[in-house]
């Protein structure tokens, strides 16, 4: 029971960093997509 | 005579088969003691009254002689009481926490933690407790059998969610008979997050890490992003964990409703009616697991230490996770706000505040804490659903 525990474990922590890993990920993308970018906002030099 | 034989057995006739059972009899009082301590607690020390005060007086109404709150063998026929009813409709199928996740979700503002995303990692490394203590409960089960299963461990390690739906609803679903004890555990650890996370959080850090400042520059977040954020996230944790993707998906449906701006109404409701009505019949129907037979035992005494460990290991892995991360960043963190994955949203992040502003007046940890505080919901909730998948790919469930 002891190695299925650690199994839980260990399984449990890398799967819980890899799905908080994703979210960050898609979370972190939109976000870029959501704000104009720095080019659009600054007035185009002649 | 037999009128008179009547009248009392009619009025006394459980006191008569309790005192024929002294071992039964001190059992029900010591329960009793038990409900009034909850009560107590609820009442003169606001701890989570909500929810200890229903459960306070649960363990007293199951814990009467022949209660009618409880099924009952009459004869050779089971008379339902009204405690079972509910607690088979609503606590054995999960469906109470998750209804009340649906609250809890509309109450959360996820934008602080969508202001820095990367404050997640703080959450999950804060569930370390969770899976330390399912570990240290599986090696007591393992050296003294009879004690704890692997699904015992997994329901008793849940406590270090510090988020009672969640512990209610892993220990719902592999249906532990220690479900009492952990709710016990579980609320009043919560409410005693003040006391337990400070000294913990000293213990690791050094005063010149506490004194680190962390400005908070507030960037707006989209409403798109605010959609979305509830939708992807139930999506991504369905697929890694489909078999408890309720319990992800209850919550961020609840956050939606808020988010969305077109359902208002709903969103009180959400967070005001139906919180309340189903934390209401949650702690009261807990209490049909405190039942003195299954409560007086030493399980309870090793749950309640069980959860204590959760707590504290909980709150360590998310303060050296912080303490592992400023060695490769520039920006150092606080290390102090690690504590606040743990959840038990927004004490956790209070407590932080409070301590950042004991070691330097300046320094405002709240929106990081805050955060970090509502990622640790996140992480909770999908650490359960990742205990759960584990585990019943262990047990052969799946």
């Amino acid at each position: 029971m002891i190695i299925q525990a650690l199994e839980v474990m260990l399984f449990g922590m890398l799967g819980i960093f890899i799905v908080m890993g994703v979210i960050i990920g898609v979370i972190s993308l939109l976000g870029k997509l959501g704000k104009p970018s720095k080019e659009r906002e600054e007035p185009p030099e002649d | 005579m037999d009128m008179i034989g009547r009248f009392f057995s009619a009025l006394f006739g459980s006191v008569i088969n309790m005192a024929a059972d002294p071992a039964s009899l001190a059992k029900m009082l010591v329960m009793w003691v038990i409900g009034g301590v909850l009560i107590y607690l609820a009442i003169k020390k606001d701890m989570e009254p909500a929810l200890l005060l229903p459960m306070g007086v649960g363990a007293i109404l199951v814990n009467l002689p022949m209660s009618g709150a409880l099924d009952q063998l009459v004869g050779n026929q089971v008379q339902r009481g009204a405690l079972s009813v509910l607690f088979d409709a609503g606590i054995e199928n999960e469906l109470f926490p998750l209804l009340l996740f649906i609250g809890i979700g509309a109450m959360i503002d996820f934008g602080p933690l969508l202001c820095n995303p990367k404050l997640l990692l703080f959450g999950a490394a804060a569930q370390f407790g969770i899976f330390l203590t399912i570990l240290l409960a599986a090696s007591i089960g393992h050296f003294f059998p009879g004690t704890f299963s692997i699904t015992d461990a997994a329901s008793a390690g849940m406590i270090g969610a510090a988020d009672g739906p969640t512990a209610i609803f892993v220990s719902g679903y592999y249906d532990t008979k220690y479900m009492g004890a952990i709710m016990v555990a579980a609320y009043s650890y919560m409410a005693l997050v003040p006391i337990i996370q400070p000294p913990c959080i000293r213990l690791v850090t050094t005063r010149k890490e506490r004194l680190i400042r962390m400005p908070y520059a507030k960037d707006k977040v989209s409403r798109r992003v605010r959609i979305l954020f509830p939708i992807i996230v139930t999506v991504i944790a369905g697929i890694v964990s489909p078999q408890s993707v309720t319990l992800v998906g209850f919550l961020m449906f609840g956050n939606l409703i808020r988010e969305c701006g077109v359902l208002d109404s709903l969103s009180q409701t959400a967070q005001g009616a139906l919180a309340n009505l189903i934390t209401i019949l949650l702690g009261i129907t807990v209490a049909v697991r405190m039942h003195a037979d299954e409560f007086l035992s030493i399980h309870t005494l090793l749950i309640m230490l069980l959860g204590l460990f959760a707590f504290v290991f909980d709150t360590i892995g998310g303060v050296l996770f912080a303490k592992f991360l400023n060695l490769f960043i520039k920006n150092k963190v606080n290390p102090m706000i690690g504590a606040c994955g743990i959840s038990a949203f927004p004490m956790s992040c209070r407590v932080v505040h409070k301590m950042g502003l004991a070691e330097d007046n300046q320094n405002y940890l709240l929106m990081h804490a805050a955060g970090v505080n509502v990622g640790g919901q996140v992480a909770s909730v999908i650490a359960g659903g990742l205990v759960i998948s584990f585990v019943d790919q262990i047990i052969g469930k799946v």
